[in-house]
This record gives C-alpha cells, sequence and structure tokens, in this order.
C-alpha cells in the first residue's frame, strides 16, 4: 500500500485561498467520508489528490503531497492511477470514448493491461455496478446516474490502491445508491483504501471507519459528537407526504404520450393530467425517463402522442414563446448559464423577469446571503463550485419567474442546509408567483411535507401516487 | 481491405491525376469507383450527393476554360470537368465508409502508422462530439430563450458561448484522458491488435500497377 502523505498543503487562486494548512492522514485500507458545505474546498482536495491538480488549473499550491515518497503530480499518469483513482464529480465530464466498453478498454490499456485480461475485467466490472446491459450503449443516450455508475465501473476496474470518489451519487435513484456503497465496501475489503464526498448521509452508519469535516478550506478530522451526527442511523425509506389530484383547473395534458431514447422504450402510451399552481415530485430509478420527459415538455426532444398546455397543443406554440411558459432548471447547471459572473446572469435575470417589482436589490441581497452566494458576485460562473453553480442556477430561473418551473435534480450535490434553504426559497416565491413546479428528486428526506402531488415514473408507466406512499 | 491502405491507393492515384491530362483515364477512374459502389449498395441519397457535390465546381471550371481559355482549352475543360469527378468518386470510397471503418482507420494509425497516440486519441474525442454539438447549439439556444432572449444564427452570443462550451469540453477531455490513466508518450497494450494482411498489400500493388500500365499508352 502506497503510503499518503498530505502535509500543511495551501492552494489558491490569485487572491482567493481556497485551501488553508490542510493535513489529512488516511489509516490504510479504512473507509473514509468527507463532509462539509458547498464550496468548502473537497473538491479541490479531491482534485489535488488525484494529481488533476495544480495542472489543470491555474492555480498555486504550497505544501506536501506525496505516494510512497513522490510528488503526486510527478507521477505520470498511467502510474499514478494504479495508486490513485478518481471519479468527477460531473458524470458527463469524464468520458472520452463512445461507449462504456470503448471507455473500459481505452482505461485498461493505458494501464498496459495485457489483452488477455481487458475484457474479462471489462465484464466484471460491468456487471458489479449492473451495466452489463449497457456496455455497447451510446454514453451520449445514457442518464446522468448511469453514466455515474459507469464512471464507477472504470474506477473499479484501474484497481487503484486508493480510490477518491467526489459526490458519486448525486444522480443515482436511492436504490442504487445503497446497492453501490456496498460494491464500494466490498471494494474497501479487498484492501483498498476509500476516500468519499457525499451530502446524502443515509446509508453509511456500519461502514465508515473515519469522518472529515471540510469548511472554508479548513480540514478536520470529526470528533466523538460530530462523527455520531452524521453516522446516526437516517431512515432510508422516506414516505413522502401526498395526496391524489382531485378534479381541478389542469394546466399540462398529456394524451397518449410515448418517450424513447433513440431505439430504447421509456414511456408507453400515458394520458395524464398536471394541475396549476401545485408543487409535483417525480421519483422514479435512474435511466427510467425522468428528464426524457422533460426534455419533451419544452420541445429538446420529439414525442408520441400529443402534450397539451393551457388547452393548446404544445407542437403548434413557437419554441421561443413556449419556453417563456415551461422553463427547464436543467440538470447540468452550467448549460443554463448564458452569461460569464455571477453579476451579470443576475442582472440579465432581473431584467427579463416576469416580476420585477418583486425581485428588487434588497430581495436579491437577502436571497444570495441566505444561499452564501454574495460574496461571488464577480466570480466567473464555470469557476464555481457544484453546488454553488447550482444554487444560483435556481436562484436565476426563479427570478425569471416563468409560469412553470421543471426542475431536474436540483438538491443533487447540495449540502443539508443547502437543500432547506433552496426549498424555503422556491416555496416561497413559486407562491408568490402562482408557479407550477415539476420536480425530479432521489434527495427525498428534506422533502417529506414539501409537495402537494407525487408522481412515480417505472415500467415505462408514469402514474400519480398518492395517501400514503 | 484495411481503410489505411484504401486511403493510401487512393491518395497515390489522386496525386497522380493531379498531373495526368487525359479524359480517358478520369472516365476509367470514375467507372471502377462506380462499379465498386454498386458492390457497397449505397444509399439513394449518397448517389445523389455524388453527383450532385462535383457538378458546380466541374461545371464552373469546365465553362471557364471553354468560354476563356486559351491554347488547348476544350481539351482542358473536359479533363477538368472529368477530374473533379474522379477526384470525389475515389475519395467517396474512403469516405462513405468511415463511418463504419473509423475505429480500424484510427486504430491502424496508432499501431501501424506510428502516429502519435495523443493525436489519434484527440481525433477520437473530437469525432465523438460531433453528434453533440448539434443538441448542444440546440441546448444554448433554448436556454437563452427560457431567459427571454433569442439568440439567431447570425448573432456572435450564440457562438461565443459554443466556443466557451467547446473550449470547457476540451479541458474535460484532456482531464478525463488522464484520469483515465492516459500518459503521452507512453506504451499501451491493444486488445485489437491491428494486422494487415498480405493480401492487402497485394491488391495495393495490383491496383497501383495496372493503373500505371493505363498510362502508358500516351492518352495525354
Amino acid at each position: 500500500m502506497g503510503d499518503l502523505v498530505v502535509d500543511n498543503v495551501n492552494f489558491a487562486y490569485h487572491e482567493s485561498q481556497v485551501l488553508t494548512n490542510v493535513s489529512l492522514t488516511l489509516r490504510p485500507g479504512t473507509f473514509n467520508l468527507l463532509v462539509g458545505p458547498s464550496g468548502g474546498g473537497k473538491s479541490t482536495l479531491l482534485k489535488l489528490l488525484s494529481g488533476l491538480y495544480p495542472k489543470f488549473s491555474d492555480g498555486q499550491l504550497t505544501g506536501k503531497l506525496s505516494i510512497d515518497g513522490y510528488a503526486i503530480d510527478d507521477i505520470v499518469p498511467y502510474q499514478r492511477v494504479t495508486y490513485i483513482g478518481y471519479l468527477f464529480q460531473n458524470p458527463t465530464r469524464q468520458f472520452v470514448m463512445q461507449t462504456p466498453f470503448e471507455e473500459l478498454r481505452f482505461s485498461l490499456e493505458n494501464l498496459q493491461l495485457p489483452p488477455n485480461d481487458i475484457n474479462t475485467r471489462i465484464h466484471d466490472v460491468l456487471k458489479t455496478v449492473g451495466m452489463l446491459d449497457f456496455m455497447h450503449h451510446d454514453l451520449l443516450t445514457l442518464s446522468g446516474g448511469e453514466k455515474q455508475k459507469i464512471a464507477l465501473a472504470v474506477a473499479l476496474a484501474m484497481n487503484s490502491e486508493y480510490l477518491l470518489l467526489d459526490e458519486p451519487f448525486a444522480n443515482v435513484d436511492p436504490t442504487a445508491r445503497l446497492q453501490l456503497i456496498q460494491v464500494i465496501k466490498q471494494y474497501q475489503q479487498t484492501g483498498k483504501t476509500i476516500l468519499i464526498t457525499d451530502h446524502d448521509w443515509s446509508g453509511y452508519t456500519d461502514l465508515i471507519d473515519d469522518v472529515f469535516f471540510m469548511d472554508a478550506g479548513h480540514l478536520h478530522q470529526a470528533n466523538q459528537v460530530e462523527r455520531a451526527k452524521v453516522l446516526k442511523q437516517l431512515p432510508i425509506q422516506t414516505n413522502i407526504e401526498t395526496t391524489l389530484p382531485i378534479q381541478q383547473s389542469n394546466l399540462i395534458t398529456l394524451k397518449k404520450v410515448t418517450l424513447s431514447n433513440g431505439t430504447r422504450p421509456l414511456l408507453s402510451e400515458t394520458s395524464l393530467e398536471i394541475p396549476k399552481e401545485k408543487r409535483i415530485l417525480i421519483t422514479g430509478p435512474n435511466g427510467v425517463g425522468k428528464s426524457t420527459l422533460f426534455s419533451a415538455l419544452v420541445k429538446l426532444t420529439p414525442y408520441g402522442g400529443i402534450i397539451t398546455y393551457n388547452q393548446q397543443n404544445i407542437a403548434k406554440q413557437k419554441i421561443a414563446k413556449h419556453v417563456r411558459d415551461i422553463a427547464l432548471v436543467f440538470q447540468n447547471s452550467e448549460q443554463q448559464f448564458v452569461a460569464m459572473t455571477v453579476a451579470e446572469e443576475l442582472t440579465q435575470a432581473q431584467q427579463f423577469s416576469y416580476y420585477p417589482d418583486i425581485w428588487t436589490n434588497d430581495t436579491l441581497e437577502k436571497i444570495l446571503t441566505q444561499l452564501n452566494l454574495s460574496e461571488l458576485r464577480q466570480h466567473v460562473v464555470y469557476q464555481l463550485s457544484g453546488g454553488q453553480q447550482k444554487k444560483l442556477q435556481v436562484l436565476i430561473m426563479l427570478i425569471i419567474g416563468t409560469p412553470t418551473l421543471l426542475f431536474d435534480e436540483p438538491l443533487a450535490g447540495l449540502d443539508n442546509d443547502s437543500q432547506q434553504h433552496l426549498l424555503e426559497i422556491i416555496a416561497e416565491f413559486s407562491t408568490r408567483q402562482h408557479q407550477t413546479i415539476l420536480f425530479i428528486s432521489h434527495q427525498l428526506q428534506a422533502v417529506t411535507h414539501w409537495f402537494d402531488y407525487h408522481l412515480h415514473f417505472e415500467n415505462k408507466q408514469l402514474v400519480y401516487l398518492g395517501g400514503d406512499s | 481491405m484495411n481503410p489505411l491502405i484504401k486511403f493510401i491507393t487512393v491518395m497515390v492515384i489522386a496525386l497522380e491525376l493531379t498531373f495526368i491530362k487525359s479524359v480517358t483515364v478520369n472516365l476509367v477512374v470514375i467507372g471502377v469507383s462506380a462499379l465498386l459502389y454498386l458492390f457497397l449498395h449505397l444509399h439513394w441519397k449518397q448517389w445523389l450527393w455524388l453527383i450532385l457535390l462535383p457538378l458546380l465546381p466541374g461545371l464552373g471550371s469546365w465553362f471557364s476554360l471553354m468560354y476563356f481559355g486559351t491554347g488547348n482549352h476544350v481539351h482542358m475543360a473536359w479533363v477538368m470537368l472529368t477530374r473533379v469527378f474522379a477526384y470525389l468518386w475515389l475519395g467517396g470510397l474512403f469516405t462513405l465508409k468511415l463511418t463504419e471503418e473509423r475505429e480500424v482507420f484510427l486504430a491502424t494509425l496508432e499501431q501501424k502508422a506510428k502516429l502519435s497516440s495523443t493525436f489519434v486519441y484527440a481525433l477520437v474525442g473530437v469525432l465523438n462530439f460531433m453528434p453533440a454539438v448539434n443538441q448542444q447549439i440546440k441546448t444554448i439556444r433554448i436556454a437563452s430563450q427560457m431567459r427571454g432572449q433569442t439568440l439567431h444564427i447570425w448573432q456572435a452570443q450564440l457562438y461565443f458561448k459554443a466556443i466557451l462550451s467547446a473550449i470547457r469540453w476540451s479541458q474535460n477531455l484532456a482531464e478525463g484522458m488522464v484520469s483515465h490513466g492516459f500518459t503521452e508518450g507512453a506504451p499501451r497494450t491493444y486488445l485489437n491488435v491491428i494486422t494487415i494482411n498480405k493480401r492487402d498489400w497485394v491488391l495495393l500493388a495490383i491496383i497501383l500497377i495496372a493503373f500505371q500500365l493505363l498510362l502508358f499508352p500516351n492518352w495525354y
């Protein structure tokens, strides 16, 4: 086992300090959890440990970061990954090739694995993460959660001594999440050391050896009290309290709608009403078609059947007008941005808001403070942390005030406090702005009483669940 | 036939065509290509492209030489017209099959032509990115429409955003490659080892010799 040393590490971008005097000891063969608020420097630390930073950043590193006495960023990549494997936070970011098979082959060829072993190992790891059937699918057609499973498969295939995972389950459904935690646990038990960041603390109770806290660039190992708080038994099955919708004014109607992804059918003929000015949760396993449904509602992907909005067939609407009625809050935050800095994004949103009277500068300042974003106005949006991007993106779309908002996993990758703040803000302003909210989420602990109705998508069926579900 | 061998054959013949002023030779190249296309079972749209694409540049040079040329311009007009067709039909033999043969072609470049693997995999990344570009442009437009702004195809902001996302994407690609162990200049193993059949080399020789023989009778 390589000896990993992280001693007094500082990392800064120009003026702004990201990590301050970080020292970390991971006991060999342990399972470690790294927690802390969004933007605290967790991803930066992991990228430094993986050797991607400082090379792929313009930041300054001081302090000691070494493995077996070699500076991590000095080791050539194909040797480094035998020591340290790394899984990115954003699932769309880590693939070179077209299919899972090709990506795995590419990675194993880089490691100079004998050709005879390559096929076997590809088969094994895809089976482990439950994605064997997707071996030759186009990665572009996989859902966020499915991509994350493939990324994990690559990490497992490389068989690194240390495995660093940055929010690997943010887009993964709860059932699959628990399975994947077990997969990682089994990997650890073959003598590997794991460091994982996760804002969802459920499912780790009996698995974790050490817990680390990271806040505003400072790292410390959790004491007994903090540790107990993180690892307390959380309910894994959550009860979402909703009722079945009753006859009322409907906003969106699906008439015999079908969806597919290339050749893969996702939704068989479904007719359904979506009521006005309500908050509706959409749940379902990864890859079932939740994002595709949203894409169809904003006319980004084709569908079968008829969708009407306010009794108008949306197929006949001009796209520019249509998306001022229904807007999508993308799963990938960066797709939402139209400007460079936080301030420019906010000004643009205020300028085109349906409710400029609500979104005064004072209100905005108050909300930015609540979301811990007020200090970041001059920052470039692409340099924010994953969590900060998510919060900014949601805020911008709330300011725009589109009558119907489709949120695609807005809570993914956010810490508990940020989730609560964001939900409160969405609730307050969507009520004042008479908005209808459709909301895909796998993070259910936070939202047990937040929704009016609950749609569940599984086995090509989309149905309302009601009463206690 | 291995796509790289095919590529070499096509390139050598195309290069020679540049120096040969013979309508007959051009017609023979077109004829042989057409024969091969019959075996390849082209889609009717591909036939249409093969006919329409060379038409404009071909007729353009034909007209200019025919009516404004000097010297042996009538002959040269026909040579240029047939040459444009010969180039495109010849090139089509390679490019129209490239989608299916892409992987083998790139693997051959890496393993046999000893091209830098950095170059080959950057190319792979770019080719894999192409289908996403259209969707990306669509998404950029819709994202700004949701914000009340319509970006038209003549507006710089659309391209600014597209270029920005291309830069982001290339950074991600580089990080993705490195995090999956790719190392510039380091040896790699190959799951599919490319071998070029002796038959391919023989075929290459036969085609090129036959083509040279075609040039003998002093048709030009």
